[in-house]
């Protein structure tokens, strides 16, 4: 996965300690990073928390990293352990439910479809709300997969990678959240195939 | 191939991770299967989905402040002195050091530290074991002129004291064979040992402060050299000189105010 132009050479100039350069890599990655922290653990100030966390950690052991080209998969790696870390930490926090949303509104830094249409707008919180609760019905391990694969469209080699895991698992992982997913979304959209 | 192995082939073809062969295959399949033919419907409309109404989570703009801030207090903190986050790098940096050469220059002080370790080490199990080496065992009767050999435990100060008379004595006195040629094979062996057992008998001096029985060893060591080397059936020479040199300088008469002493 490569954000930013030139990406290399930013990164070794961020391993240097060029703080401009680590800038230009955090605004390139944070919201991929937040996205799958989130999709991880369902809790939008909870998968904040841990994205700041992330950064502040890559930031300390930019000079750990061994090479510029195994950036993403290193960060993402970072990570996968924060949000392993976090969730254990906040187990019994409640995800946000249907009416929050329509109560509170579009949450902070959501970013929807282009569409201005209300009626649109609630349907794409809805189904995400809804996408969000079935992610959380699967286990942790195909979860990631699923979504570092599926969502974030890394190749199943980086996703192994990250997970320390072979790509043949990698494979298998996304296809049990894919089954599930497909079924339940079938469920609640009662939709007959 | 079985319709799980196709339904598994058909999710990562979403994913474009099939190549075109293996592809084509799981179309072929899904045609004639209506289980994975339905497995292929219902991933397809779900990836539709996802890819219609569900848009990536942007990350709050608070954390980019945030996190800057955090950065700029670790950065003071540092300026300051040692911080709990950069003490935690450096011993992760020891454990895992990121540059080979780092990784060298590790080894290489864990090797020097390891080798001077092991030479005190060894310079402690030479004093220990030195003693052993030269065990001998006890007779409960002694024959006539011969000097009695020691119950060898280890040498304490007292018993170097004793052993040293007695050698110094049997040489002053001398002991003869029937042809009347002096014999001093005991003494000999006795005169080494005295020699070995100076070294652990010179710490516990030294631990004592005598520096009257430092030197009084010190003095005696070459006697017990000429002892150790005199010929089994005697040096005519040789033992007149050593003779000469317990009388002249009174070893007998010092060795008993050494004893007096300890």
């Amino acid at each position: 996965m490569q954000l930013v132009e030139n990406e290399d050479r930013v990164i070794r100039q961020a391993m240097d300690g060029d703080e401009r350069a680590f800038r230009i890599l955090f605004e390139a990655y944070q919201h991929p990073i937040y996205n799958f922290i989130f999709r991880m653990l369902g809790h939008e100030e909870d998968a904040a928390d841990a994205t700041q966390e992330v950064f502040f950690k890559v930031y300390k052991k930019f000079s750990t990293l061994r090479d510029a080209k195994y950036f993403s998969t290193w960060l993402f790696s970072i990570a996968k352990n924060e949000a392993i870390t976090t969730a254990r930490r906040s187990k019994n926090k409640p995800q946000r439910s249907v009416d929050e949303f329509v109560e509170k509104g579009i949450p902070g830094g959501m970013r929807t479809t282009e569409s201005i249409d209300p009626e649109e707008r609630f349907f794409h919180q809805e189904f995400a709300d809804i996408f969000q609760r079935v992610l959380m019905e699967i286990p942790e391990i195909y979860r990631a997969a699923f979504v570092l694969g599926v969502l974030e469209g890394l190749a199943y080699e980086e996703v192994a990678q990250i997970l320390g895991c072979s790509i043949g698992n990698v494979k298998s992982r996304v296809f049990r959240a894919r089954d599930h997913i497909a079924k339940r979304l079938e469920k609640e959209y009662a939709i007959k195939i | 191939m079985k319709c799980k192995i196709y339904q598994e082939n058909i999710s990562s073809m979403l994913d474009n991770e099939l190549s075109e062969v293996e592809k084509q295959a799981t179309l072929a399949h899904a045609k004639s299967c209506p289980r994975c033919n339905a497995a292929l419907e219902r991933f397809g409309f779900s990836q539709k989905l996802l890819e219609k109404h569900l848009a990536r989570q942007a990350a709050p703009a608070y954390i980019e402040s945030t996190l800057f801030e955090r950065i700029a207090a670790s950065k003071r903190e540092k300026s300051l002195g040692w911080s709990a986050d950069s003490v935690w790098l450096l011993i992760q940096q020891f454990l895992a050091p990121p540059r080979t050469w780092m990784r060298i220059a590790e080894v290489a002080v864990v090797f020097v530290l390891a080798v001077f370790a092991g030479i005190q080490l060894q310079r402690k199990m030479v004093d220990k074991h030195v003693v052993q080496e030269t065990e001998i065992t006890s007779t409960n009767s002694p024959a006539k002129g011969s000097v009695a050999p020691v119950n060898y435990v280890r040498p304490g100060l007292s018993d170097y004291l004793e052993k040293s008379t007695l050698v110094l004595m049997q040489i002053q006195n001398g002991r003869y064979d029937k042809e009347g040629l002096a014999v001093f094979s005991e003494e000999k062996k006795l005169a080494k040992e005295l020699l070995v057992e100076s070294k652990m008998v010179s710490r516990e001096i030294s631990k004592k402060k005598h520096k009257y029985l430092a030197k009084l060893m010190n003095e005696m060591e070459p006697v017990f050299i000429e002892v150790a080397n005199l010929d089994t059936q005697g040096d005519g020479r040789s033992l007149e000189i050593v003779r000469k040199a317990i009388k002249e300088n009174d070893y007998l008469l010092k060795l008993q105010l050494a004893k007096a002493m300890d």
